[in-house]
């Protein structure tokens, strides 16, 4: 008997919970953002009030997502608190929205680490409103992803994220702010018309003319127009994964932008790829994404060996950080390649494993960057002598990327290779030796940041602050808890894995 | 007569004589302790270490109520639990997907598990002195309560998962331990190397795990054990599977080639690597052969592969050890070639000598490092040729250090005789004069070593160094003297069993399929004159200090290298790696970046423009690209008309 | 397909193209304002003449109505817009949007 099983559930009987939860998630950030605009921000008081007001706001939402969690296995049905609502009748486009084993857990994530993202935002000194506005807004796109059922909805909420995180990027970035911003951009435009493209001629070769996910499920297309359109939201979807070669904006990007920002980046906006190839080539065009699954396999393995050699010789924390990220997407990619139950509950949990990792590998590295003055670990060493704390965190995080058991990565790494094998014999042997290559860089800063003797000038460095203390633990405590209690996760992702993956094949 | 009482007791998984219980609280005391002093204690030095000590203490009285049981009757049971289950919706054997944990209490875990928790609690009545005047001294409490954790957990585990999990955590506590003094350069490259290679034997194990779900979607030890033999694995799948379980071992255990972490381990403080090579990290990977020697017993060329491997293990640690000038990297290489023969000993058959072996060595192996520490530091030098002389000022520790010697080399009547002995009876029972000559090879050469170090330490003049004065040095004494004479007690009497049952001396840790070895007086013989007379050789070798040839000393240089094979991994990862990823990071700035730079440049007119771009005129280059767009958008319409008509 | 909706089409996006340009690459706000505007009707001169041509045959009058939509959209952003670039032209003098600032 699991743990979970011990836990008493809230109802004796399913009963149908109000239906505007998921709308809530979505559309709470929104009109938080609106409401954001009426407060004044001249003075530093007015300022705080800002801040408290967003950190309400998305707590707020938080709230929701954990109450929804907490219903969702109550939920009967594919998608627990569907709502369908008429919005253009006359293009076949309803808000649908709807949340199944494979987005519960995202959401779940992308409202724990907004929260995060907020309350470590206190650094952010000019123009705090409009930083919180993009940062809301950023909030409602993402959700509206992980929620919708429609496909012209899902797009609107894709370009949602976009153009908010492009001024954050530009607006309050690093050095090289515009540099990546403009890559960041560029990358997901050509993203998002190959999207569009995928979605239109889907719509126009449907026989029935809506944009309906649920409904466009049982459609079939002829074979060769199903393999284009898969492999054109394969392509749309591996551009925000990041897959090679096209993973520079991200690197670029998150070494760029502010911390918080960078936190979003690389914690929940590279899972919408993720997600966008479970959902749409795993869960709806699964015959026709198994034809050219062997080119995926390659991108996905090259990406792995790629980023994780590539993070060897990296200077820069915050690349490192990067390159450790795109280094799991890779594997993630892989158990959709696979298509396999096992490994696609695995990539699940691997990606909000992920997701935690990275706001912790970011927020420590802005930390770090913050008080030697400089993000390049040759100047760095010998810190865990002024920075006990700090270290130990980092440690923790360095497991967490590495994958090590106790920790919330172990299980998902676990299961893709368990999973991924029997179709992809070397493949995953050679996603391995990525997973070796990415311990081996990250046990290495460990060691160039921390360890050894410290250099003169970053002798008066001070630890961790309180704010700063309280984000990562956290982010730690969560990842400890996935780790050691992974069914919590498990038990509501693999009844959708399971359904998806039978409803994709028949 | 407590056994008959406990003989008595009624057996089974829900009474409380049961072994698996009681093996739940040994292995659990430890991780309590832990939390505790993390959550509470964390401050104060003596309240962490008595805690520590107590609840140490306490596990070994598990350990002890549990071996008692299993001696009286040996029993198997397990008593599972699941980590994680879900349906796959696939048909038949991999319709459900489960990991378990639990605790396994048999003979060998049982065996295992009280030497390395009676070790864990020696070591740490020896560190609650030997640390007391340093920094971190509860840091270095809370890793050695969780190294003993992670060991337990590994000789408990039931299944290859829960193997997996403690093996990683195993990983940890190693790095954390030979990091201990991270402030040292060379302490933290040791830890970070000991690291990827026992994370190589982490990742080996994980495709292990992958490739036995895949052919048996099955886990379990137990389970497993009957299911190697139906043939539904080929016996090239069951030789993959027993490699992909050897590199994981070798990794832990340093075999060749993973064996290059083991002499930086000599960077950690001497108790920590006391526990590592006696109980600790060294000891998992024979442990993790023990336990699924059913896999290496139906496959005939994984024995192979364990037997030549650890003859080449052990005979190369032994003679690097030979060479060594580091005191502590001498008795790690010596470890190097104890595990070797460990391996060898599974390697040829001799599954219960190999795991008593295991027992046996642990004791006299921890003695000489915790012996090694306190010499060092009343020497204040680690290398050995600035020792000697120190029989006069050190009379007790000398004693200690000469029945560690005594016992690590397989001296009657010591602890390691009793193993050695079943050990080469077993080869000569199969007729091997390879595997013979091996183990005699390597008995004499490590009785060699070990007295090596005790001579050059012991005899002679004291060495005159500046600023050290001979007349300050003090024998160990308070718990020290305690800890360490505790050891040197078992180191006797450890292999007295064997002694009254003139049989396998570890009759009860039986391997079904594999007859027990009785040591034969031939064998016990042979060792105990290769043992004496390998001591006495030593004796006249190195007491006398002869100064090294000339000719011989670039031999003397690369032995004490370790052949250079450590070097040429560093080499190898720098030279090969290294590039690459530069090569890497060029790639992505120049071509993948510069592609997308020249979209984004000529579009967005803002950032730096590149090279040769600077010199272009951008409104040429925009004029171009948009006619381009154009003709490119023209051709889209009419194409997607087409295609749109079509439908 | 209809030799007259693909020509009409090529000269729309043609229109698109030089609006493009014209937002890109010109510096002065009203420029850029104005190639936004060449931008907007291109695209309903497309709407139009899908309209016209029979793709949206069943609802004929959506292509106008989105063409009166987008029209109107397109003078509210030119206000806002013209607004704006008096604003910076009271600031700076010019109307140079570029000019160099962080």
């Amino acid at each position: 008997m699991t743990l979970l099983q011990a836990i008493p559930t809230t109802t004796a009987a399913p009963v149908p919970l109000p239906t505007l939860l998921l709308s809530a998630l979505v559309w709470v950030p929104a009109l938080a953002a609106l409401g954001l605009l009426f407060f004044p921000s001249r003075t530093e008081v007015q300022r705080q009030r800002i801040r408290s007001y967003s950190i309400a706001a998305t707590t707020l939402v938080l709230a929701f997502a954990v109450f929804m969690w907490y219903g969702f296995r109550d939920q009967s049905g594919t998608y627990a608190y569907e709502e369908t609502r008429s919005w253009l009748p006359a293009v076949g486009s309803s808000y649908h929205l709807g949340a199944d084993g494979v987005s519960m857990p995202l959401l779940l994530l992308s409202a724990f680490l907004f929260v995060f993202a907020v309350l470590s935002s206190s650094r952010v000194r000019e123009q705090p409103k409009e930083y919180l506005f993009l940062l809301l807004v950023l909030e409602t796109g993402v959700n509206g992803v992980f929620a919708s059922l429609d496909y012209l909805l899902f797009f609107l909420f894709w370009q949602m994220q976009a153009v908010p995180m492009f001024l954050l990027i530009a607006r309050f970035g690093g050095q090289r702010r515009l540099h990546a911003a403009w890559k960041f951009l560029a990358v997901d435009i050509a993203g998002s018309a190959l999207l569009l493209l995928a979605i239109l001629i889907l719509y126009f070769k449907a026989p029935v003319r809506t944009f309906d996910i649920v409904a466009l499920h049982d459609v079939v297309l002829p074979a060769a127009m199903a393999t284009l359109v898969a492999w054109l939201f394969f392509v749309a979807f591996a551009l925000k994964l990041p897959v090679l070669p096209f993973h520079t904006w991200f690197i670029d990007s998150l070494a760029e932008a502010p911390a918080p920002v960078a936190l979003i980046l690389g914690g929940v906006l590279v899972k919408l790829g993720g997600y966008g190839i479970i959902r749409v080539d795993v869960g709806e065009f699964q015959v026709a994404f198994h034809k050219f699954s062997g080119a995926v396999v390659v991108i996905a393995v090259v990406t792995v060996l790629w980023t994780a050699i590539a993070a060897l010789a990296q200077d820069d924390i915050r690349r490192v950080a990067g390159y450790v990220v795109v280094s799991h997407m890779g594997l993630v990619l892989l158990a959709a390649a696979s298509a396999a139950p096992v490994a696609l509950n695995g990539a699940i949990v691997l990606m909000v494993a992920d997701g935690l990792t990275a706001a912790l590998l970011v927020l420590l590295a802005a930390a770090i960057v913050e008080r030697t003055g400089t993000s390049s670990i040759r100047a760095m060493g010998g810190m865990a002598g002024r920075m006990g704390k700090g270290a130990v965190l980092w440690i923790f995080a360095a497991l967490a990327a590495i994958g090590f058991p106790g920790l919330a990565g172990f299980l998902g790494q676990l299961l893709i290779v368990v999973g991924a094998y029997p179709s992809h014999r070397i493949a995953t042997p050679l996603a391995m030796l990525g997973m070796l290559v990415v311990a081996g860089a990250m046990i290495l800063t460990v060691q160039r940041i921390f360890f050894g003797a410290i250099p003169e000038r970053h002798g008066r460095i001070r630890d961790l602050g309180t704010l700063e203390l309280a984000n990562t633990i956290g982010l730690l405590s969560l990842i400890v808890l996935l780790g050691v209690l992974p069914a919590i996760l498990m038990d509501s992702i693999n009844f959708s894995v399971i359904s998806l993956l039978s409803r994709g094949a028949g | 007569m407590t056994l008959t009482l406990l003989a008595a007791a009624p057996k089974g998984p829900l009474d409380t004589w049961s072994p698996t219980l009681l093996a739940q609280f040994e292995l659990l005391l430890p991780l309590i302790a832990l939390l505790i002093i993390l959550a509470f204690t964390i401050d104060s030095r003596r309240v962490s270490a008595a805690i520590s000590i107590i609840f140490t203490l306490a596990s070994v009285v598990c350990a002890l109520l549990v071996i008692a049981i299993e001696v009286a009757h040996p029993v198997h049971l397990e008593r599972p639990a699941t980590f994680l289950q879900f349906f796959t919706g696939q048909s038949g054997g991999a319709s459900e997907f489960t990991l378990q944990w639990g605790v396994l209490a048999d003979p060998l875990a049982a065996t295992v598990g009280l030497a390395v928790i009676v070790v864990s609690l020696l070591v740490q009545v020896y560190a609650l002195s030997f640390m007391r005047r340093e920094d971190g001294v509860v840091r270095f409490f809370c890793v050695l309560l969780f190294a003993t954790f992670a060991m337990l957990g590994v000789t408990l585990s039931l299944s290859y998962f829960e193997m997996l999990l403690f093996f990683g955590m195993v990983t940890l506590s190693t790095y954390l331990l030979i990091g201990h003094w991270w402030q040292r350069e060379e302490a933290a490259a040791a830890a970070t190397r000991a690291f990827i290679i026992s994370v190589i034997g982490d990742l080996a194990l994980l495709a292990a795990v992958a490739y036995i779900y895949f052919r048996f979607n099955e886990l379990n030890f137990q389970t497993l054990a009957g299911q190697y033999t139906g043939g539904r694995v080929s016996p090239n799948g069951l030789f993959i599977m027993a490699i992909l379980v050897f590199i994981a071992a070798a990794a832990k255990s340093a075999q060749f080639p993973l064996h290059v972490w083991l002499p930086g381990s000599a960077q950690a403080p001497a108790p920590a690597a006391a526990l590592i090579h006696s109980a600790g990290s060294a000891v998992c990977g024979v442990y993790l052969i023990a336990r699924t020697y059913a896999l290496f017993h139906v496959s005939p060329r994984g024995l192979a592969l364990l037997a030549i491997a650890g003859g080449v293990s052990a005979v190369l640690g032994v003679l690097w050890a030979l060479f060594q000038d580091n005191l502590k990297r001498a008795i790690a290489y010596t470890t190097m070639g104890e595990l070797g023969l460990m391996v060898l000993a599974l390697g040829i058959g001799a599954y219960g000598a190999g795991v008593f072996e295991l027992f046996t060595n642990a004791w006299p192996k921890a003695l000489l490092f915790l012996g090694a520490g306190v010499i060092i530091r009343e020497l204040r030098t680690e290398r050995l040729s600035e020792m000697g002389g120190l029989w006069r000022r050190m009379r007790f520790t000398g004693w200690l250090m000469l029945i560690a010697v005594a016992a690590g080399a397989g001296i009657p009547p010591f602890s390691t005789f009793w193993s050695k002995d079943t050990i080469m009876s077993k080869a000569l029972a199969l007729d091997s004069p390879l595997a013979v000559a091996v183990i005699a090879a390597v008995t004499f050469l490590g009785a060699i070593a070990l007295v090596r170090i005790f001579a050059l330490v012991f005899t002679g003049e004291t060495a005159r160094r500046r600023r050290f004065e001979p007349e300050r040095i003090r024998d160990a004494g308070g718990r020290i003297a305690f800890a360490m004479s505790l050891l040197a007690i078992i180191s006797v009497v450890a292999g007295i069993r064997g002694f009254r049952g003139r049989t396998d001396p570890i009759g009860f840790i039986t391997f079904p399929g594999v007859p027990l070895a009785n040591s034969h007086f031939m064998a016990a013989a042979a060792v105990a004159i290769i043992a004496v007379v390998g001591t006495v050789v030593g004796l006249v070798l190195y007491a006398r200090r002869l100064p090294v040839p000339a000719a011989l000393r670039p031999v003397r240089r690369a032995m004490g290298e370790g052949l250079f094979i450590d070097r040429a991994y560093q080499l190898g990862a720098v030279a090969v790696l290294l590039p690459v990823s530069r090569a890497i990071g060029w790639v992505e700035t120049r071509i993948v970046d510069g592609a997308i730079d020249l979209v984004t440049d000529s579009v967005a007119f803002v950032g730096q423009p590149r090279g040769w771009l600077a010199q272009v005129r951008a409104r040429q280059l925009l004029i171009g690209l948009f006619a381009g767009v154009v003709a490119l958008g023209a051709v889209t319409i009419v194409l997607a008309g087409r295609v749109i008509g079509k439908s | 397909m209809n030799a007259g909706l693909n020509l009409i089409l090529t000269a729309s996006a043609a229109l698109f193209a030089v609006g493009a340009f014209a937002l890109v690459a010109r510096r002065s706000a009203v420029l850029m304002l104005i190639g936004t505007q060449f931008m907007f009707f291109a695209g309903s001169i497309a709407f139009v003449a899908f309209a016209r041509f029979g793709l949206g045959a069943a609802h004929a009058s959506a292509g106008a109505a989105v063409a009166i939509f987008a029209g109107a959209t397109a003078v509210a952003e030119l206000a806002v817009g013209l607004a704006m670039a008096a604003l910076i032209y009271r600031e700076h003098r010019s109307l140079a949007v570029d000019a160099d600032r962080g």
